[in-house]
């Protein structure tokens, strides 16, 4: 009977963790990057809706989705913060993960920013691509034009305190800007880093300037 | 000589038994360990909501898991803020020592896993994917009996010496998991365009490390483009052909090569924990433990 259960549990998970794998695999790579494809929507809805069911499902890790390493790096933004003193003057440049002081800290200081910046930034374009190539009705573009707005605030808070907290250890400051970068590839074989051009090629995506906020 | 012959199948068997569920204890709890550790003083500003506080990371992507919220408004109300993070932070450690020496392993490995998913994994901002895998780790110390061998509770408790049958179950789960990881990684990265095989992804990968030591060793392989080609190709390659892994002739030279990999990872990458737990399951799902008694 044990044995039984041990058995019928295992097929559960194997299951599982192939489908949601292949259902991300599908959706991620063979689909549509923007929008997420389901084999069997009822499905997904069920074991990932807030109930019993669904908490099992997460704790137990029954509906991970394997199919992800690696290309989570490849798609990084960065965050830049400039500190500036009474006159103006550049003092430092810094990331957020600068703040920490061991590796796994920055690391997940890392994680922190970009993800928080990525995520609201999709939000934010993807709003602004169903206003540019949608037809939508004026309630559902207010509603939009309403998320676009928030989104934006919450990104700017969360650069506000970011920025204060690395400036904790920058020191005598009096202002900071915070820069959001997307980080493309530079071409093989085109760069060198003594003299030549950068690794990394930034794509400015936002810039915020904060004149006066609390230390 | 059938009854020797079985006699020391079952010896062998079980010695393999031991080797590897006391190899997956000790590795998990010793890595979790040095990464809590490793932390030290950062730990408290990333995980408490010390710069970003936990409703507002929900506000901004709408996600924090149901589970770990309502155990901390419960937490919060009854010990407060910083007393919450505290005893977790605590609790974890003592329970991860005790899982490490193996005293009351299974309670150690259950509160172990518990701090570990309120920790580090209800909060999606700072999850990272190696959090799913340390996650599980401990779930399996917490279902499966990893007690027998090298442990105090076997010295001082227990006078059977059989690791349980169903420590088999793990190393299955493990051997399912790793072979679905690597193929659907593989097959991402293999259609994700054609960055993997011309080296852009490599590179694009490489500069995810921020260490100063090791950019400039990326900044001089970058200037060999080749390498970056056959590292990418190499990756996707090994990755499609993990479940090649199952058959034994060629098992010992997978198992080298996807270690070798995952070395290569932690250094250009400079993701250590990530590296050692895919180590971990590795040798786990996969190692020729026979030889361990």
């Amino acid at each position: 009977m044990k044995k039984r259960i041990a058995i019928a549990l295992f097929a559960i998970y194997v299951v599982n963790v192939l489908y949601f794998s292949l259902n991300t695999f599908i959706s991620a790579s063979l689909y549509n990057r923007n929008g997420y494809y389901y084999l069997f929507p009822q499905y997904n809805s069920f074991v990932n809706g807030d109930n019993i069911i669904g908490r099992i499902f997460y704790t137990l890790r029954l509906n991970a989705a394997y199919s992800f390493f690696g290309r989570g790096l490849a798609e990084s933004v960065e965050i830049n913060f400039n500190f500036y003193d009474k006159n103006g003057l550049l003092i430092k440049k810094a990331k957020f993960a600068h703040g920490f002081e061991s590796g796994s800290g920055q690391m997940r200081g890392n994680t922190l920013s970009n993800r928080l910046s990525f995520s609201l930034i999709s939000k934010i374009e993807s709003g602004k691509n169903q206003l540019k190539f949608k037809k939508v009705s004026s309630v559902e573009t207010h509603n939009i034009n309403k998320e676009i707005k928030r989104s934006d605030e919450i990104l700017e808070e969360y650069l506000k305190r970011m920025g204060v907290f690395v400036g904790h250890k920058i020191g005598n400051w009096h202002k900071f800007d915070a820069n959001i970068y997307f980080i493309l590839p530079s071409k093989i074989g085109t760069y060198n880093s003594k003299g030549g051009p950068s690794l990394r090629k930034h794509f400015l995506y936002k810039s915020v300037k904060f004149t006066s906020v609390e230390k | 000589m059938n009854v020797e012959l079985e006699a020391s199948v079952e010896t062998r068997t079980n010695a393999s038994r031991i080797g590897f569920t006391s190899f997956f204890r000790i590795g998990v709890s010793f890595l979790c360990l040095t990464q809590i550790v490793s932390y030290g003083q950062d730990f408290d500003k990333i995980f408490s909501g010390h710069i970003i506080p936990l409703d507002l990371m929900s506000a901004g992507i709408g996600k924090l898991d149901t589970t770990v919220k309502d155990f901390y408004d419960f937490a919060y109300s009854s010990v407060g803020n910083n007393n919450t993070f505290l005893y977790l932070k605590y609790t974890y450690v003592i329970s991860l020592l005790m899982l490490l020496l193996g005293i009351l392993t299974r309670p150690a490995a259950v509160f172990a896993f518990i701090c570990n998913y309120c920790l580090f994994f209800g909060q999606e901002l700072v999850t990272n994917g190696y959090d799913i895998f340390m996650s599980n780790s401990l779930l399996f110390c917490s279902l499966f009996s990893v007690h027998r061998g090298l442990s105090l509770d076997q010295y001082f408790f227990s006078r059977n010496k059989n690791a349980g049958k169903e420590s088999y179950f793990l190393r299955k789960v493990l051997r399912v998991t790793l072979c679905v990881v690597y193929v659907f990684s593989g097959l991402s990265k293999a259609f994700d365009g054609l960055g993997w095989w011309n080296g852009e992804k490599m590179l694009t990968a490489l500069h995810f490390n921020s260490s100063k030591s090791s950019f400039e060793l990326i900044d001089s392989i970058s200037n060999y483009p080749l390498l970056l080609v056959a590292g990418g190709i190499i990756t996707v390659l090994l990755e499609l052909a993990y479940p090649l892994i199952y058959y034994v002739k060629i098992r010992k030279y997978m198992l080298y090569s996807v270690i070798a990999m995952h070395v290569g990872i932690a250094v250009m990458l400079n993701l250590n924990a990530f590296s050692m737990i895919m180590i971990i399951w590795n040798i786990t799902a996969f190692y020729d433990f026979d030889e361990f008694d």
